[in-house]
Formats: C-alpha cells, sequence, structure tokens
C-alpha cells in the first residue's frame, strides 16, 4: 500500500519515527498459541437507546500488518498475535469465545490488525464467523483498517450490512500528526472516501480518534482531537475517543520511559466530551487502563469518579453528567492547558503524582 | 565587549563566569539578559510596568517587549522566525522529535533565522546546535530535561559550548523564585514563568528562599504587592512578583561580583543543591574557562564554597603545577583575617620569631587555611589567596580537612624537607595526627596558643635546631620563590623565566634582571609577575597557553577581539597575556576576556596591553 506524507513533514523525519518504531516493534516477541483467544468478557453497552451487553473477543490472528512492517507509536497489540495462525486455528479460538454468547446482544471482534486484511482473516473464514453470529445478535463491531475499506471486501460481506459496525482507527484528521506522531500511514482524504463508499453501500463506521498522541502537548492534544471530532461528525455513524495508554513495546512507552510522555489527564478527556456533546453523532469514550500510571488519569482521588462520569456519559450523553465532575487538581489541569499552549513541554511528568502525595505540585524545579 | 552574528547582537555590561547582564539585540526588538518571559493567557497585557517581557500565544498590545511562544509545526503548520519592534515571533517546531533513539534526527531547522528551537537534550545538542546561527536558542525540552539535574546542566553546557557566548540561551518551563539564580548561573540567559505560574495553581509557592503550601500567604510573611491588596489569584500573582524580584537581585548580584554568594545561600532546595554540586563537580572546567584570575572575593561561607571553580582551579594549580622550594625547614602556620597573610599580626609575630632564629633562609612557611588547603608563603600574594574570606569558627569539616591533609601529603612527597615544624591553633590537632599517622617526624611548638611570647621563643629555638648550617643567600632563595610564582602563573614552563636572573627590590615588590635587561616584576598590588617584552620572548616558546596570536597588522594600543586569531586555551581575564604576530613578541599586557570570549567576541578588548614592541617606522 502506498504510504503517504503530510505535506510539510521531510521524508526524512518519517523514516526516523518509521525506524524507532519497528525498533521497538522487534521487542515484542511474544508469540501466542494460535489455539487460544486472547482474552474475552462482557461489557455494558447501549442498542438503539437501550441499556444491552456486549461480549468482546479478541482473536489472535498474525497479526496487523502495519505493525509487521513498523507499526503505530501507541500500539502494542503486536504481543497479541500468533504467527502460527491459520483459519481452523481461529475458528477454533473463535468457537471457545462465543461459547459465552447467551444474552448479550452485541458481539465486538477484535483483532490485533484488521479484520478485513486477508492476511489475518480470509475470505472464507470472514463469511464463516459472520454467517454464524449474525442470526444470533443485534449487532456485530469489527475493527479494520480503513485501507482494506474496499468495494470488493464490502460487496463481500454486504448481507450482513444491517447488522455490521465497521470500526476503524482514524485518529486523527490531521494528515502530518497521523503519519509523524501516530506513525500511521494513512491519509484524511482516503478516510472520508471509504466512508462514503461504506455509507452508499449501507455500512455503519464507528470512528476511533487518539487523544494526546506523542509529541504534544495537552492543549495541542485536546484541540486535535476536537477538531477531528468535528471535522469526521458528518461521515461516520459514532466517534470513539480513545486517550492514549502506555503499551509494552511501543515508541510512546520508549518516550514515556524517558520521561517525554505523559497519558492524558481525565478531564482532557472530559474536556473532548464536552466540547464535542452538540455534534449529532454519539461520541462516547472507553479509557483503556485509565486510573493508571500507563493510562490517562488525574490526581488519584478523583480519578474513579471522574471515570464513572465518563462511562455514564458514554452511555446515555447527559452533558450534566460531566459539569457536575470536579476536583482540585482541575485547577492544575486548567493551567496546563493555558500554559502548555506558551511553552510546549509537560512540565514534570510526576506531577500529578506529588500533588496527591504533598498536595503541592514541582517543588524542586 | 559585543558579541554576535550581524542582526543579532548581545552587548554584557557585566558577568561572572556564563552569567551576564547584557543587552540582547534580535533584529528591531530589544530585551536585557538575563529575563524572566512573563506568561499572558488572557489576550491583553495584566502585567504593571515592572515586569519587562511577556510571553504570549499570540501578539497582543503591550508597550513590553513580547515573544510570541513557538507552536507545533504538527498542529499548526510551519511558520518561521521573525522580528519586529518588541515583538519576538519564535519559530514553530515539532516538540521532542529528536530525542530518542534518533527519532527526527533528519528533522532540519532554518540554522541562520534569528531563533533556533533547540528540540535534543544532553550530547545530542552538540550536533543539533552545529553551524546554528541564531541570536536566541530555545532549549525547547528544558522542563523535562530538568527533572534530572544532571540532565541539565550536561544539556545547558553542551548547547552553550556549541553556540558560544554569541546566542542568548532560553530555557523554558524550569524556573521558579528558588531555582533562577541556579539557572543564570548554569549559563541560561532567558527564561519564562510558566512552571512557577503552574505551582502557584497546585498551590506551591515562593517565599524567598522556600517553596511552601499557599495557606501561607495569609501569615504575613509576605508584602509584595499581591499579598498586599490581592484577592483573586493571590498566589500565582505572589509567585510572579518573587520570580520578577528574584531575576533583579541576580542581576544586582551578577554587577556587583556575589552571584556565586548569592546561589550558594540558595543551594537549599534538593534541586539546587544538587544541580551545584554536579556543577562544581562535573563540569568544573565549563565553568573555570570564564572563571577570572583576579578582581573578585570570596567568601567562603557555604560547603559549596570549597567547589568553587577559582578554589579548585588553585587546588588543581598546586597539585599540577606546584614544587616545594628546595629548604630544611617546612613550618606550617594558621592563616590569618588578614590577607595576604604577611600583613597581618599573626603573622608578623611569626616572622619576627623566623628572624630571631639562627638560620632563618631555610625556613619554608606554609599557611594551613580553608578552603584553599595550604598556601606557600610564595602564593600568598596569587589570586585568590589573597582574596578571600572565611567565617573563622575554628571548626574544619571532613572535606576541609582531607583538602588540607591531601595538599600537604603531596607537599612533603615533593619537597626534601628534613624538619617539619608544626606551630598551629585550632587546626593543631588533626594536622598532627595526621603526620603522627604518616609516620612524618615533626615538632609541635605552639601548644595550642600560637601567639604566647613562650610559644613563639619555643619556635624561634626549633626552627634553630631544625635549620642547619647551610645558608642560603636571600636573593637565591626569592628566586626559588619567584620561580613558583612563574610557574603557578603560567605553567611548569613559566619557571624559566627565572633562570640566570638577579633580583633587586623587597618582598612583594621585586625586579627581575637577567644581564642589565629586565624581565619582569613582582609587585604586592598585583600579586603576580608582570613581563616586559624581554621577559615575553624570554618565555613565549614555553608557555603557548598563555599567548595570543593576533592578525599581521601593526598593533599601536591595546589588542582588540577581531584582531584576535588564536588565543591560549589557559588564559582567563586576568593572566598576564603575550601578544605574538607571525612568531614574534609583538606586545604584553592582562587579559580583558576569556580565551573563549577573545575568539567569540565581534569587538571589546582582547588584552590590555603593557609594553609594545616598538618599530623603527613609529620612531
Amino acid at each position: 500500500m502506498a504510504v503517504t506524507t503530510a505535506p510539510h513533514l521531510s521524508q526524512p523525519l518519517l523514516r526516523s519515527i518509521r525506524e524507532a518504531a519497528s525498533t521497538e516493534r522487534a521487542r515484542a516477541m511474544k508469540d501466542l498459541d494460535p489455539y487460544s483467544y486472547v482474552s474475552s468478557w462482557t461489557e455494558e453497552e447501549t442498542h438503539n437507546g437501550s441499556d444491552c451487553s456486549a461480549l468482546v473477543m479478541i482473536l489472535a490472528t498474525k497479526g496487523c500488518s502495519w505493525a509487521l512492517r513498523s507499526g503505530c507509536s501507541m500500539c502494542g497489540y503486536t504481543n497479541d498475535s500468533a504467527s502460527g495462525a491459520t483459519d481452523e486455528s481461529i475458528w477454533v479460538q473463535y468457537g471457545k469465545a462465543v461459547s459465552a454468547l447467551s444474552e448479550q446482544r452485541i458481539v465486538k471482534i477484535y483483532t490485533s490488525g484488521s479484520f478485513l486484511d486477508t492476511f489475518e482473516i480470509s475470505h472464507g473464514l470472514r463469511l464463516r464467523i459472520l454467517s454464524d453470529l449474525y442470526p444470533r445478535v443485534d449487532e456485530i463491531v469489527v475493527e479494520t483498517r480503513h485501507e482494506y475499506i474496499t468495494r470488493q471486501n464490502l460487496e463481500s460481506i454486504s448481507a450482513f450490512r444491517d447488522k455490521l459496525v465497521l470500526a476503524v482507527g482514524l485518529e486523527s484528521s490531521n494528515d502530518a500528526v497521523l503519519n509523524y506522531s501516530v506513525n500511521k500511514p494513512s491519509n484524511y482524504a482516503h478516510f472520508l472516501k471509504t466512508t462514503k463508499l461504506a455509507s452508499d453501500i449501507g455500512f455503519r463506521i464507528k470512528s476511533y480518534l487518539m487523544l494526546k498522541p506523542p509529541f504534544m502537548s495537552e492543549g495541542d492534544a485536546v484541540n486535535d482531537a476536537v477538531r477531528t471530532a468535528t471535522e469526521i461528525s458528518q461521515h461516520t455513524y459514532s466517534i470513539s475517543v480513545n486517550p492514549t495508554n502506555i503499551q509494552k513495546d511501543t515508541v510512546v512507552e520508549l518516550m514515556w520511559r524517558k520521561g517525554n510522555f505523559r497519558p492524558p489527564w481525565l478531564w482532557s478527556v472530559v474536556e473532548v466530551l464536552k466540547r464535542t456533546h452538540s455534534l449529532d453523532k454519539r461520541v462516547l469514550s472507553k479509557p483503556t487502563g485509565a486510573g493508571t500510571v500507563r493510562g490517562a488519569h488525574n490526581c488519584g482521588r478523583c480519578d474513579t469518579a471522574v471515570m464513572k462520569g465518563i462511562a455514564d456519559y458514554s452511555r446515555h450523553r447527559r452533558l450534566e453528567t460531566l459539569e457536575s465532575l470536579d476536583c482540585g487538581c482541575r485547577r492544575v489541569w486548567e493551567a496546563e492547558m493555558r500554559l502548555s499552549s506558551l511553552s510546549q513541554p509537560f512540565f514534570a511528568v510526576d506531577y500529578r503524582k506529588r500533588i496527591a502525595e504533598r498536595g503541592v505540585g514541582v517543588a524542586g524545579i | 565587549m559585543l558579541l554576535g552574528y550581524g542582526s543579532a547582537m548581545i552587548e554584557p555590561e557585566s558577568g561572572y563566569l556564563l552569567s551576564r547582564v547584557a543587552t540582547l539585540r534580535l533584529g528591531k526588538a530589544t530585551i536585557r539578559l538575563p529575563n524572566v518571559l512573563f506568561c499572558e493567557t488572557t489576550g491583553r497585557d495584566e502585567y504593571g510596568n515592572m515586569f519587562e517581557a511577556l510571553l504570549t500565544r499570540e501578539a497582543i498590545s503591550t508597550e513590553k517587549t513580547q515573544f510570541v511562544a513557538p507552536r507545533n509545526e504538527m498542529v499548526d503548520g510551519p511558520r518561521g522566525a521573525e522580528t519586529a519592534e518588541r515583538l519576538v515571533t519564535m519559530p514553530n517546531f515539532i516538540p521532542f522529535s529528536s530525542l530518542i533513539g534518533g527519532i527526527g534526527r533528519n528533522y532540519e531547522r532554518e540554522r541562520e533565522a534569528p531563533v533556533f528551537v533547540a528540540v535534543g537534550r544532553g550530547g545530542e545538542l552538540s550536533a543539533e546546535l552545529e553551524g546554528v546561527k541564531a541570536g536566541l536558542v530555545d532549549l525547547s525540552n528544558a522542563a523535562e530535561i530538568a527533572r534530572d539535574p544532571y540532565d541539565f546542566i550536561l544539556s545547558v553546557s553542551t548547547a552553550r559550548d556549541a553556540i558560544g557566548g554569541r546566542s542568548a540561551l532560553y530555557a523554558p518551563g524550569v524556573a521558579n523564585p528558588l531555582n533562577l539564580a541556579l539557572l543564570i548561573y548554569s549559563g541560561v540567559d532567558i527564561v519564562d514563568s510558566t512552571s512557577s505560574d503552574l505551582s502557584a495553581m497546585a498551590g506551591e509557592v515562593f517565599v524567598d528562599g522556600s517553596a511552601w503550601n499557599a495557606s501561607v500567604l495569609g501569615e504575613g510573611v509576605c508584602h509584595c504587592p499581591a499579598c498586599m491588596s490581592r484577592k483573586a489569584d493571590r498566589a500565582l500573582w505572589h509567585n510572579r512578583y518573587q520570580l520578577l524580584a528574584e531575576l533583579n537581585r541576580c542581576r544586582h548580584a551578577i554587577e556587583s561580583g556575589g552571584l556565586r554568594e548569592y546561589l550558594e545561600a540558595r543551594a537549599t532546595s534538593p534541586w539546587n543543591s544538587e544541580l551545584l554540586r554536579y556543577a562544581d563537580e562535573d563540569f568544573h572546567s565549563y565553568f573555570e574557562r570564564h572563571a577570572a584570575s583576579a578582581g573578585i572575593t570570596i567568601t567562603a561561607s557555604t560547603e559549596h564554597s570549597l567547589r568553587r571553580p577559582e578554589v579548585r582551579r588553585y587546588v588543581n594549580r598546586f597539585t599540577g603545577r606546584y614544587m616545594p622550594p628546595v629548604l630544611k625547614v617546612l613550618l606550617l602556620v594558621p592563616c590569618s583575617n588578614r590577607k595576604p597573610y604577611f600583613m597581618s599580626k599573626s603573622h608578623r609575630l611569626f616572622a619576627s620569631a623566623i628572624r630571631a632564629s639562627s638560620n632563618p633562609s631555610q625556613v619554608h612557611t606554609v599557611t594551613v587555611t580553608s578552603p584553599l588547603g595550604l598556601v606557600p608563603e610564595e602564593l600568598e600574594t596569587v589570586f585568590p589567596a589573597a582574596h578571600y574570606d572565611i567565617p573563622v569558627t575554628g571548626r574544619w569539616s571532613m572535606e576541609e580537612k582531607k583538602r588540607a591533609t591531601d595538599m600537604l601529603d603531596t607537599l612533603l612527597a615533593r619537597g626534601n624537607y628534613t624538619c617539619v615544624v608544626a606551630h598551629l591553633e585550632d587546626e593543631r590537632e588533626f594536622i598532627t595526627e595526621h603526620l603522627a599517622h604518616k609516620g612524618v617526624d615533626f615538632v609541635d611548638t605552639s601548644g595550642g596558643s600560637t601567639r604566647k611570647a613562650e610559644s613563639l621563643s619555643r619556635l624561634t629555638d626549633e626552627l634553630g635546631r631544625g635549620s642547619g648550617e647551610e645558608r642560603i643567600h636571600w636573593e637565591d632563595r626569592m628566586r626559588m620563590l619567584l620561580g613558583n610564582i612563574a610557574a603557578f602563573q603560567f605553567g611548569p614552563g613559566g619557571r624559566k623565566l627565572l633562570d640566570g636572573t638577579r633580583l633587586t627590590g623587597r618582598y612583594p615588590n621585586l625586579r627581575i634582571f637577567r644581564g642589565d635587561r629586565q624581565l619582569g616584576m613582582l609587585t604586592g598590588q598585583r600579586g603576580v609577575i608582570s613581563l616586559t617584552l624581554d621577559g615575553a620572548e624570554a618565555i613565549c616558546r614555553e608557555v603557548p597557553g598563555y599567548c595570543v596570536n593576533m592578525g599581521d597588522f601593526d598593533l599601536v594600543g591595546n589588542l582588540f577581539a577581531p584582531g584576535v586569531l588564536e588565543a591560549g586555551k589557559d588564559l582567563r581575564k586576568g593572566d598576564e597575556a603575550i601578544v605574538m604576530r607571525a612568531g614574534a613578541v609583538e606586545a604584553v599586557g592582562v587579559a580583558s576576556m576569556s580565551a573563549l570570549e577573545m575568539l567569540d567576541a565581534a569587538k571589546g578588548e582582547a588584552v590590555h596591553v603593557r609594553h609594545l614592541t616598538k618599530r623603527a617606522a613609529q620612531a
């Protein structure tokens, strides 16, 4: 596939992030059993406005084709793949995972890459899984990079389109952010083309956007997420805000270890949701690893309450849920939002820990 | 002095090591250094007239000088640096982009714009800043680097070494009223108030040398304008006034020559203390290269004073350049408050006791002191031996003791003394213990009080017993001692100055002659040897570190920086400097700048000339 470039970033600069990502990824040597799914659980969801539950299964495929070449700066899911995976072994994994299906009305099938990439899941297996699930649930969510959303691919599964949601990680509508910061060889124009194609055929697209990829201040990150959500709202069925978390063997982890990256505040997630509330599409967030040092977090005292607020809002979209949230650390977040536009750095990385411990900020520095 | 690149110039008024009070001209904008850029995020100038410079996101309406902050190139696209009257727009960049494993190592930016934004840290900066000709270098990642004080001083010194004195250095996101003096001392010219503002929002305020919880402001600890009148944002504005006051104090400290003493008093927080410790121990030469050899008085009243560059240089030179004279008796005496010691009452008493002994010419008097360790009599007039003050408690710390005893070991190992006399007071116990421990035969004459008549007569007796019959002519003795001063001044090659010479005058004012030509003179006032042209001729090939190679033109007065082709690496402000032109001595005088400054400066006196070669053309 063609690697696209943001107009004002030089090729050598991009080459250096590609190499850095693949160096980090080379450490991800974990190779899973091709006959066991990675994990599976049931979570709360909403379907057509009413509460229900969803079965989530993560299948071990041969892995994301992009991750095998370089990989996105935050993605450590290469650790969740099995080089020996075959159609037959994945079918076994699926069988084990789907046995937990009872009253859940939604099934989400994730691989560490793209469901529509035949390198991971062949045409035959794709149809076999969808045909099996289609009569048993109301909604099937699969994840895929938009590069695999082609007319041919869509037509082969168009029979399932009324229940199928294609979840696509756009991450950002800014190609410079996408190419350099996220290190994803996609571009926004292609995303727009595929979403049009998909909706023309009658598919629904759910878009993921990334809150705070590396090389960005907190303020810039919030602005980028809000802008992305606003720009894609006409082209997508729903939007999920994914704050960056620190996964193993990634560029983000390397930067985090060196003190040059910090996951976003939960307040930033709240801010993005508030500022996108007026959009006529559902914007939600289910932050991975939230409340921990590797995930989006606040001062430590308010994390649980704020996470609950975000979860409630994601299901019911009541703005009051977000507006009622507060904590002393929100003032610090506000100051950082303002000041980080003047001085790009993240300030002290253990800043929030210090607030939690001592009630004050960066004493030494 | 004037430093810079044409459109960007720095004009220092005064300085201490790397810090300087100066005017920076960036195109049409002018700003005084050092300075703090105060954050303005409200879109209008909220600051009073006493604040000089603002940091803004977009240009606002103000009479102050404002710096528009660089933005993220990924988000906002590229934008170059620009200057206008009272306005500096910093260029956009990609933050953190060269930090790890070479990510972004090919990130190319305009290297000759008025402002250059550096993204690297530590050793990476020397490659990143190579060839950069900008009036201002922004160390954009400073806040993260500063998490570790060692990384910070490493990064600042690497950047400073790469850009020299010709660019101003801006470290965003690190300053607060507590660490500002240390930052400036490290070589940072410009900082901003972001970190200090953020601390205020997190409930931390700075009150002189302390960081406290903001609630303390209700307890009458501060009477700044914010504390006196403000209700809203009191902590924020309090921190801003503190930062401004600290900036002005630092400027005054630089101008009055007391920055080092000032920051030692600030080295109380762990971060400050660590930074200063690393600076003194691991980055000694970075600072020492800028330390003058004359002109200041050192107050050594903290533990850090022991390691300050001027003091360490003295100790290093003692170890590296000093050879004791060939004399029989080593006499150890305590230091005196008055400098040089021989002018003091106590040392005059010792001197009469020595003169009363049977063979005073064989006695070598060495003073035991802190922070310098040992000062042999011939170095009493040399900087900084005659230019320091210490609190006199008579209590010695382990580190002070170790310095003195280590130097004593060096002295004994190199000297040919046959007798050691300890005439000491507070230092008596640890020195005599050390001598005994090392198996050195010594006589203790003071009984704990050096000035009592019985102690002094005991001293006379013991010196007589130890000094033998062989008398040394005062001129031979003085020649050895002057040789030591020359070696201390110029390195071992300097000793050649005394070969085959005769001396006239009375210590500390002595003239050195070879035949009928005067080579130089020791004066009590300067404390070191001033050369004549003949003296310069005699040693110039032995002391390349103190020679300045000038361009091929006729020197008519003082030598100015643009005329300097090469500057001997050992030259510091105040050192005797030999000016060479195409391999021949052209002049001799006193360095007005350090070697590094001579090469950096576009204008300014490099050597204050004392003697100039006479030419037929001029006659």
